[in-house]
């Protein structure tokens, strides 16, 4: 492998590994307040996409992308609370009941159906708002990079809203244990519901920011939900540490495997990576060992 | 099932004899599978006989999804691809090979149970949702691996596969195969319904809720998921198999990953654990998009999702597991539950007349020595030794966060030390896994009582003498017979915490075990029961020759039952000896005046 | 027997809240069955279902076909085979269809065949395996090229236009490109040019460069790539692009479709791109072009204003045909529409077939009907606003 080629692997790699890293952060938030997995995270990421398409024009123009980068933010901040209302609302455990897994993923089919609708199975084209960055001579798109930051950037702000504002603490404590949080007087639904959204901010600008080099069609969202939950369980369900490593991961290798062994073994060898981490440590890199049972 | 009719002879007055009743709606599950394609076929209508009798293929896997999820307590989310093999190789070898259907079946059905084998052996190591996961990959991959061993499965092309034979009608169009179909439907609705009252059954169930609970029973929880899994498989590739003759033709792009997911959803949507919850779940799932909407191609998806969302709005329990809510909270008045010692031993026993000779200086049942184990920083042994001498009841005491419960699980087996040996009726067990430990004849109970609110009260009872694997027969309380009738229809669930906790300390009494571990029995216990119980323990020390080690913050009942006193405090022993030498101990009387429940 | 069939199915149409034709077998209307996947299968499903509306509603407006007005039902087997089945059996003894077309999967067409040949139903199927032999549907006919005629125009391009004698293959991940992959690989053998690399990818997957990067390093004279929409044509062509890599490329029928890439990237992303295109949609400036492709594309910008432009339109032709082929062979035979008769007339009569594709051609052997000469090699960049292209042999 030449330096070119491995140049190429690791920096898209890293590019697709940020989308797949947001998408399981996107997951924690509302898995550690409420202990669901929302499966209509890859419908919703695409949705910004096709927002996307609509909105920014073909030349770039950093202040309609800024006010559309809020915009389309916004929008999908409260189309995801009021996802979580629908989800929450049947709802009184979360162990017990499985009525989310339908729930959302009803949610992920009527987006997906939606799109279809509208563009069939249309790849939606989204203009770059960077030119191609060169690196070792090929020509690289700017979005992955921009990717990159976008992880960075959520895993700090999530962080720091987890350890310094008042909802990000009872959040955590509602993560840690749900009756003493209850008993505590946290007001655990509006708390989820926060969770809800937060979730869509991160899903609403992945999805924009990352609109060039994203699938972007009626049928793409199932794949990303899927790869980002991979790299999620893999680097440990809960922890943004594991799932920032995790995304790294699986994004390089299946760019690695798609060059080595061929795009057909690309799902094959990321599987495989998931067996393998889960049979020699069951919790993934960075999940927690389950406390003491007995 | 051998242990059952042990049981009754022993211990249950023929009156409440154990006939199993099964509930209607299995009954009428079967009625509404038969007529769903015997009716249309005696019309001779070939469409909704082949519809009918291919959902009833799903039907079944679904059931053995329902049975893995709700008894086995295992997330699976490939049974599409144990179904696809078995179809594949059931194809590949009539279509291809040329070989009678019954050698081909054989072969699907075994290629089936291979892949279910391999799905249980991730399934001994992680669970839930991350097992889900797992078997999800396989599914996942699948159809490509179809594609890409072409040699072999026909490849992307398919295989055409048909048995004449099967598919002739006999009678308007009714088949043989849709005749199978229903029969094989009926046997597997037949078997769910049997499954949670046999050993077999019982025994998924507290794997499924309490992996620790299964080993202190003696269970291996990996064994009983295993042999979920090959029921399972064997039920869905037989559904697979018969998938071949009824399409006559079989696909890689058929059993893509949402296939596998389908049947999940099915169980859930119709309502987990529900007998009738396949059935329902299965028929609105396949039929509501592919038939009922088929004339809508352009907005089928975007019907079925926003009914898929009504659905479970409605039902969060899923369509059958709501309504029988529904129905079972309109039934007023339901009957009062309780569990008391007092009915199970009336104090009429000869007890106190005539107590049994028991052994001053008893071989050491329980020895452990210099026992270490850490978490990190956080030190839960130090180096605390213990020997509980055969026949005795031997008080454990101490603080909060002073060992105790790490004790018991030290010698339980449920904590691998990092240092130390425990050894069991004179044998080293330092590196015996806990069930190993429970069927040389150690019993205990947990702080959190494993109580299962799937059985009956009584199952909860009886359950202690299957899981070791012999009948607790005359060592048993034989009062505790009397009350099997009533209990065998109460449900725990309605028991106060109390209570729950007491079930759990007739369950271990009832096993053989000859060593006890009572992790604080008498906690929300109220004073008549407490006492009760130290009458109970020094019952089955005097009368039965057990051996009982016991954690409890109710010094005064540890004073007095006890034989010998452990004081542990910060991982370590205090003090060790006769209660009365124990009660000069500075520490100790520091614990007695320190705080009232300490 | 069949009268009973019909009544309960009458009766079960009208519990079902559907209308229950009650007519006169005489002006019954042919009912006119269309296996197409509207769901899951990327653009190709809905173009085609788009071509059959189309051509219905042209037909209908005409007069029907001997007579009858012809009424359609979709079929929307979701490229899988179980689905396929289910459907046939609804369209064959629930709906009652004289005749179908489609469908395009080729392991669906296998599935479906045994059903629609036991009642006698003529169809036209747009699938491409050799397997489907005249024996195992003897009134069903393709419109789709034996896998085995593309991939030899292929590898011919990339040998004559090239002169390659190492090549790699590209393709993505659909059942029609699976069974091409396959025959390439045999004509290569038999042709003794050396294979340095196969890849694949999924349908609308932007980033090929790793599959790329994959073949580069075997260090191919050509690469052979299929696709099958406009859109994977334009991400394989970016890709390229990205590694500034201009490899020959000898492409499918889905290269040519480059309005999508034109959009994305501009005319030089075609550098060494050529590829085939169904002769009804290339012309040679001398004798001006094809106007019934330019009269179909108008007519589905019409019909469907708002999605017309995403539509592979040469791959939507082949179901527009396939529907006024059907018209023509019942027709012939004075309005039989039984299967032995229309297999009988389409043998014998389809070279007079003047439609948007021409020189169709079946015998006893094959009822493959587009042959190696309905094929031609275009510049893709020649593509005007009707995606029509110039050959390049002029």
């Amino acid at each position: 492998m030449s330096i070119d080629e491995l140049a190429l692997i690791l920096v898209r790699g890293l590019g697709q590994g940020a989308i797949y890293a947001l998408i399981g952060m996107s997951f924690n938030i509302v898995v550690n307040s409420s202990g669901i997995l929302n499966f209509a995270n890859g419908a919703l990421l695409v949705l910004a996409g096709v927002l996307a398409y609509f909105i920014l024009p073909a030349t770039p123009d950093w202040t309609i992308w800024i006010l559309a980068a809020v915009g389309i933010a916004a929008c999908l901040f409260v189309f995801v609370s009021l996802q979580g209302v629908l989800t929450l609302f049947p709802l009184k455990s979360s162990v017990e009941q499985h009525s989310w897994l339908i729930t959302t993923m009803a949610i992920s089919v009527i987006l997906s159906a939606g799109i279809h609708l509208y563009g069939g199975s249309l790849a939606f084209r989204v203009p770059s708002i960077l030119p191609p960055v060169s690196v070792f001579g090929l020509s690289t798109p700017s979005a992955y990079f921009l990717l990159m930051a976008l992880a960075v950037f959520w895993f700090v702000v999530i962080r720091w809203f987890h350890q310094k504002t008042f909802t990000g603490l009872a959040m955590s404590a509602i993560a840690q244990d749900l009756d003493a949080a209850k008993v505590a007087g946290i007001s655990v639904k509006r708390i989820q519901l926060v969770a809800f959204g937060i979730s869509g901010l991160v899903l609403a600008t992945t999805g924009f920011v990352g609109a060039p080099v994203i699938n972007i069609s009626a049928d793409t969202g199932i794949g990303y939900l899927l790869s980002g939950f991979t790299a999620l369980v893999i680097g440990g369900l809960g922890s943004n540490l594991g799932a920032m490593v995790g995304g790294a991961l699986v994004g390089v290798i299946s760019m690695f495997a798609a060059y080595r062994f061929g795009g057909i073994y690309q799902d094959t060898v990321t599987m495989g990576l998931l067996i393998a981490v889960l049979m020699l440590r069951p919790e993934g890199i960075f999940g927690l060992a389950a406390a003491r049972k007995v | 099932m051998s242990q059952d009719i042990a049981l009754d002879t022993a211990s249950t007055p023929p009156a409440a004899s154990q006939r199993l009743k099964l509930p209607s709606s299995v009954w009428l599950g079967i009625l509404a599978i038969a007529a769903s394609i015997l009716v249309p076929g005696a019309l001779g209508n070939q469409y909704w006989t082949y519809t009918f009798t291919l959902v009833t293929l799903y039907i079944v896997v679904a059931i053995m999804q329902n049975m893995l999820i709700s008894e086995a307590g295992q997330m699976s989310f490939g049974q599409g691809a144990v179904f696809g093999i078995a179809a594949v190789t059931a194809a590949v070898m009539t279509g291809l090979h040329g070989q009678p259907f019954w050698l081909s079946a054989i072969g699907g059905v075994g290629a089936g149970l291979v892949l279910g084998a391999l799905f249980a052996a991730p399934a001994l190591r992680v669970q839930g949702y991350y097992l889900g996961f797992v078997t999800l990959s396989a599914a996942l991959v699948f159809p490509q691996l179809l594609i890409a061993f072409d040699s072999i499965t026909g490849g992307v092309n398919g295989v055409p596969a048909f048995v004449m034979s099967l598919a002739t009608p006999v009678y308007g169009s009714i088949t043989p195969l849709s005749i199978l179909a229903v029969l094989f439907a009926a046997f597997a609705l037949l078997f769910h319904a049997v499954l949670p009252h046999t050993v077999l059954g019982r025994r998924m169930i507290i794997v499924s809720n309490s992996p620790e609970a299964a080993q202190a029973l003696g269970i291996h929880p990996g064994t009983i998921r295993s042999i979920a899994f090959l029921i399972a498989a064997f039920g869905t590739a037989i559904a697979g198999v018969l998938y071949v003759p009824l399409v006559g033709f079989v696909g890689p792009t058929a059993f893509r990953v949402d296939f596998s997911i389908f049947f999940f959803l099915a169980v859930i949507v119709g309502g987990q654990g529900k007998l009738l919850g396949p059935i329902i779940g299965v028929w609105l799932l396949h039929l509501v998009p592919n038939v009922f909407l088929a004339d809508f191609s352009h907005y089928r998806l975007l019907i079925y999702g926003v009914v898929a969302l009504a659905v479970m709005l409605a039902f969060p329990d899923g369509v059958v597991g709501t309504l029988s809510k529904w129905i079972t909270s309109r039934r007023s008045g339901s009957e009062k539950v309780t569990v008391s010692l007092h009915d199970a031993l009336r104090k009429d026993d000869e007890l106190a007349a005539s107590p049994a000779p028991r052994p001053e200086d008893g071989a050491a049942l329980i020895e452990v020595r210099e026992a270490r184990k850490s978490f990190g920083n956080a030190v839960a042994l130090g180096g605390a030794s213990l020997s509980v001498k055969e026949g005795t009841i031997h008080g454990l005491v101490g603080p909060n966060g002073s060992g105790k419960t790490s004790m018991l699980n030290t010698i339980s087996g449920f904590m691998p030390l990092d240092s130390g040996k425990v050894e069991l009726f004179g044998r080293n067990v330092t590196r015996l896994a806990p069930w190993r430990r429970t069927r040389m004849g150690v019993g205990r109970t947990f702080q959190t009582p494993r109580i299962f609110d799937r059985l009956s009260i009584w199952e909860n009872v009886q359950i202690g003498r299957e899981g070791f694997g012999r009948a607790g027969g005359e060592n048993g309380l034989a009062k505790l017979g009397s009350l099997a009738a009533r209990w065998r229809r109460q449900d725990p669930s309605l028991l106060p915490h109390g209570q729950r906790r007491l079930l759990e300390i007739l369950r271990v009494m009832e096993s053989d075990a000859r060593v006890i571990l009572l992790d604080e029995p008498a906690g929300g216990l109220s004073p008549e029961e407490r006492a009760d119980l130290a009458y109970l323990l020094v019952y089955f020390r005097d009368k039965l020759g057990k051996t009982i080690l016991l954690v409890e913050h109710d010094l005064r009942m540890v004073w007095n039952v006890a034989d010998e006193i452990t004081v542990m405090e910060t991982g370590t022993v205090a003090a060790s000896g006769m209660p009365e030498e124990i009660k000069s101990n500075p520490k100790v009387r520091a614990l007695f005046t320190g705080g009232g429940d300490a | 027997m069949k009268l009973t069939r019909r009544i309960f199915a009458a009766l079960v149409a009208t519990a079902m809240g559907a209308v229950a034709p009650a007519l006169a077998q005489s002006d019954e209307p042919i009912k006119l069955g269309a296996f197409v996947p509207v769901t899951g299968a990327g653009a190709l499903g809905e173009a085609s279902l788009v071509a059959v509306e189309l051509a219905v509603k042209q037909i209908n407006e005409a007069g029907g076909i001997a007579g009858r007005q012809v009424q359609m039902t979709v079929a929307d087997y979701q490229t899988d085979p179980t689905i396929g089945v289910g459907e046939a059996n609804r369209l064959v003894h629930q709906v009652g269809i004289d005749m179908a077309v489609g469908p395009t999967y080729s392991q669906v067409t296998l599935a479906v065949l045994p059903l629609l040949s036991a009642a006698q139903i003529p169809s036209i199927n747009v699938s491409g395996s050799s397997t489907i032999t005249p024996a195992a549907g003897p009134y069903s006919f393709s419109m789709l090229p034996n896998a085995e005629t593309q991939a030899r125009a292929m590898v011919d391009n990339a040998a004559s236009q090239f002169g390659a004698k190492k090549v790699a293959i590209f393709s993505d991940n659909g059942a029609q490109a699976k069974t091409a992959v396959a025959e390439i690989q045999k004509v290569l053998e038999e042709k003794g040019i050396e294979l340095t690399g196969i890849q694949e990818y999924n349908y609308n997957s932007k980033d090929l460069t790793p599959q790329l990067l994959a073949l580069r390093s075997g260090e191919p004279d050509a690469i052979l790539l299929f696709t099958s929409t406009g859109d994977d044509t334009a991400n394989v062509l970016l890709s390229r692009a990205q590694l500034n890599w201009d490899v020959n490329i000898s492409g499918s029928y889905g290269v040519s479709l480059a309005t999508q890439a034109l959009a994305a990237g501009g005319p030089e992303l075609f550098k060494n791109v050529i590829a085939l295109n169904y002769a009804g949609f290339t012309y040679c400036k001398a004798d001006g072009k094809p106007q019934k492709a330019i009269d179909l594309v108008e007519a589905v910008r019409a019909y469907k204003p708002g999605s017309a432009d995403r539509y592979p339109m040469n791959f939507l032709a082949l179901f527009y045909d396939s529907v006024f082929i059907l018209k023509a062979a019942v027709e012939g035979n004075g309005g039989d529409t039984s299967g032995p008769a229309v297999a009988k007339w389409i043998v014998e009569n389809i070279s007079s077939f003047d439609g948007v594709n021409k020189g169709l051609a079946a015998s006893a052997e094959s009822h493959f009907l587009v042959g190696p000469e309905a094929l031609s090699v275009v510049k893709p960049d020649t593509i005007d606003e009707y995606g029509i292209q110039e050959r390049a042999g002029c």
